[in-house]
């Protein structure tokens, strides 16, 4: 679960503040998906770049699993995004000199995972994505939609507990980013991880159980699948 | 991350900009290439003076003397000094320059001899021999000098006598073979050559002859010149070693008693009779540096100069070690130069890989990773260059040392260059941290990265 409450996040000082998020509060569930909607500079980035513990709030708190991250230190919340979160980025950011392997392997690295339970965890996730036989290619090599289906591959090898996808289907066509759209709802059932989508895109807002829509640093409407709600309530 | 993971990605990222590590690596090279000669030749030399001073000199004797200078490893002091009967002016330099030096007397001598630790005087002979020949041969020039027995020259024929020539032979340098028309160096051992002093005017015969041309304008009679000639037997033939240390040619070599009445006869009747520059004392147990040193400090209060064989000895090595440091300079400025040129190359490195770095941040890589991943990649640099370098003065070295033994006449198996494994280790290491310290800031950067500004995407 995550309970975000009274998240403001200013920047600047005195007469040159900006505030791209004015308390802000809501919570979603546990395993649910969720889409924040807004348009550039509604301030949606900042709030997924805060929940994800990437950024801090100037006030309010951010708990994830009964821990408030907005108090964490610097070196405890690299640990917590290491082990509990999954990132999804529109340009994809996978590392084109290494291959489809070494890029997957990054995340085990960092989260310090002994060199030995690498390998089986990583072909696993790459058969996941079906991108088992290009686990020796080098990314370069790769097309749009297999790079974020690698991408996908990194952020679920660790088996995080929440992934966010930050326009996960912006720099692909439609008919790719339907099936990375396909992936990305299929872990959130599988593996009960949590996936935390931001978006312009109405048409995959609409197939998350949650909608966040989000301007000017306010909510504006929070949508709510029905489904979720009984869900959520049975919790 | 653990280290080893880190070690791998650098290594990695390296590969992957293979021009740009292999050029920034090269830089470091020259560097390594010119220490790693430098301490080969530093080791060289070394070994080269330690040969040479084993062969020239007795460890346990020391030099003394009764002027300062014979502790002076400088320039000569050639201010003015009192007079007294035992200064005598010795020429130094191709200048003309001359220097004034008091000398040991044969009460001085016998002085030395009587100390207890003292077990052996020997003092120096400067004796100005006229000619050398053979019945029936031309007259040459030539040297002489009482033998040293802890400068032992080689032979070529004959049998170098442990402690002294005996009495009436000598050890004639192989040069003399041919002039002499010996049919060769065996052949010359065993037969008598004739050696030529004289005696030089006396103040009597000057004053005579001055006496006569006063009287007389053309004077009929010249002052007579008394000579000597001195058969001796060739007790071997000596050739000149690879580790001699004199640049002219050997000397003959005598009998101590032999040169003595030699230098007497061709001083008499001078103020150089019965005077020497120096003795060379051999110090009971001297091979000791303590005993060495003890035994200067008991000379000195009797008011002698004393240069010991180890004071000789670092002097020359204190030469040696000068020489190194100015070729290592060189080195070590080479490697300041190529320090930029890792920094510069990091700070490349950081500015193209900002997403990456961005990524591993969010990802939540610590920063303290992030800049280890950056040092080792400049220590990768270091180390590949150190190696580079190394190995190419080691093959460069090791191909050129023949050739260099034969251009300086070294002498076989004498090698220029000595590489030494530990050394060159050594310095790889030290060249592999002076990267990681070039790397330094650019890892900084790298580590003080924001993730959301490097993954910002515009």
């Amino acid at each position: 679960m995550i309970e975000i409450q009274n998240i403001t996040k200013t920047y600047g000082k005195k007469a040159n503040t900006f505030t791209a998020l004015d308390n802000v509060s809501f919570t979603v569930p546990s395993g649910a998906s969720v889409a924040i909607v807004g348009k550039s500079g509604s301030g949606k980035s900042t709030l997924m770049h805060i929940m994800s513990g990437l950024d801090k709030p100037s006030s309010g708190s951010i708990v994830v699993d009964n821990q408030d991250i907005s108090q964490l230190k610097s070196k405890a919340l690299d640990r917590f995004r290491a082990e509990k979160i999954g990132f999804i980025f529109q340009a994809f950011f996978v590392q084109a000199n290494e291959t489809c392997m070494q890029n997957v392997s990054l995340p085990l690295e960092i989260a310090r995972v002994a060199r030995g339970s690498r390998k089986k965890r990583i072909a696993e996730a790459l058969n996941q994505v079906e991108l088992s036989e290009k686990a020796a290619t080098k990314a370069r090599n790769l097309s749009g939609g297999q790079k974020q289906r690698l991408a996908i591959a990194r952020a679920i090898v660790n088996k995080p507990s929440i992934i966010f996808a930050d326009e996960p289907t912006g720099n692909l066509d439609s008919a790719t980013g339907e099936k990375v759209e396909k992936l990305l709802f299929e872990f959130n059932k599988q593996l009960g991880s949590t996936l935390v989508v931001v978006t312009h895109d109405a048409d995959l807002a609409k197939k998350c159980d949650m909608q966040i829509h989000i301007k000017d640093g306010s909510i504006t409407r929070i949508e709510t699948a029905k489904k979720i709600v009984a869900k959520g309530g049975a919790k | 991350m653990r280290m080893l993971d880190i070690v791998t990605r650098a290594g990695r990222s390296l590969k992957n900009a293979k021009a740009r590590t292999l050029l920034t690596s090269l830089a470091i090279a020259v560097g390594a290439f010119t220490l790693t000669i430098t301490l080969a030749a530093g080791n060289g030399i070394r070994e080269y003076t330690d040969r040479l001073i084993a062969n020239n000199f007795d460890p346990a004797e020391s030099i003394v003397g009764r002027d300062k200078e014979v502790e002076n490893t400088g320039a000569p002091d050639t201010s003015p000094k009192e007079y007294d009967s035992s200064v005598a002016s010795v020429s130094f330099g191709g200048g003309g320059g001359s220097v004034q030096v008091k000398q040991l007397t044969d009460k001085d001598v016998k002085e030395l001899k009587q100390l207890s630790f003292v077990e052996a005087v020997r003092p120096n002979y400067e004796i100005a021999a006229r000619y050398i020949t053979r019945p029936g041969q031309k007259k040459y020039t030539l040297s002489l000098q009482a033998y040293n027995p802890g400068q032992k020259p080689e032979t070529q024929a004959g049998n170098v006598p442990e402690s002294d020539v005996a009495a009436g032979e000598v050890l004639l340098p192989n040069e003399y073979v041919k002039l002499l028309n010996f049919a060769s160096a065996k052949d010359a051992v065993g037969k008598i050559v004739r050696i030529t002093i004289e005696r030089p005017f006396t103040e009597e015969t000057l004053r005579e002859f001055v006496a006569q041309s006063l009287v007389s304008p053309a004077p009929t009679t010249q002052p007579k010149q008394e000579t000597k000639t001195i058969n001796l037997k060739v007790a071997a033939v000596t050739k000149k070693g690879a580790a001699a240390l004199s640049a002219s040619g050997l000397p003959l070599l005598l009998n101590a008693d032999d040169a003595k009445s030699m230098y007497d006869y061709t001083t008499k009747g001078t103020n150089q009779y019965g005077k020497y520059l120096y003795a060379s004392v051999r110090i009971k147990g001297g091979e000791n540096d303590a005993t060495a040193t003890a035994a200067k400090k008991k000379l000195k209060k009797l008011d002698y100069y004393v240069m010991t064989s180890q004071e000789l000895q670092q002097t020359i090595g204190q030469f040696v070690d000068i020489l190194q440091i100015l070729v290592g300079v060189f080195g070590v400025i080479t490697v300041i130069a190529s320090v930029f040129g890792i920094i510069n190359t990091m700070y490349i490195s950081v500015l193209e890989r900002t997403r990456e770095i961005g990524l591993m941040k969010a990802l939540g890589m610590r920063g303290r990773s992030v800049a280890w991943l950056f040092r080792l990649e400049a220590a990768w640099i270091g180390m590949i260059g150190g190696v580079l370098g190394a190995l190419g003065a080691f093959v460069l070295g090791v191909s050129l040392n023949p050739w260099i033994t034969k251009t300086l006449s070294l002498g076989k198996g004498n090698d220029l260059l000595i590489f030494d494994l530990a050394q060159i280790v050594g310095l790889i290491v030290i060249l592999t941290v002076v990267a990681i310290v070039a790397g330094w800031l650019p890892a900084r950067k790298a580590a003080k990265l924001d993730p959301i500004e490097a993954l910002r995407t515009e």
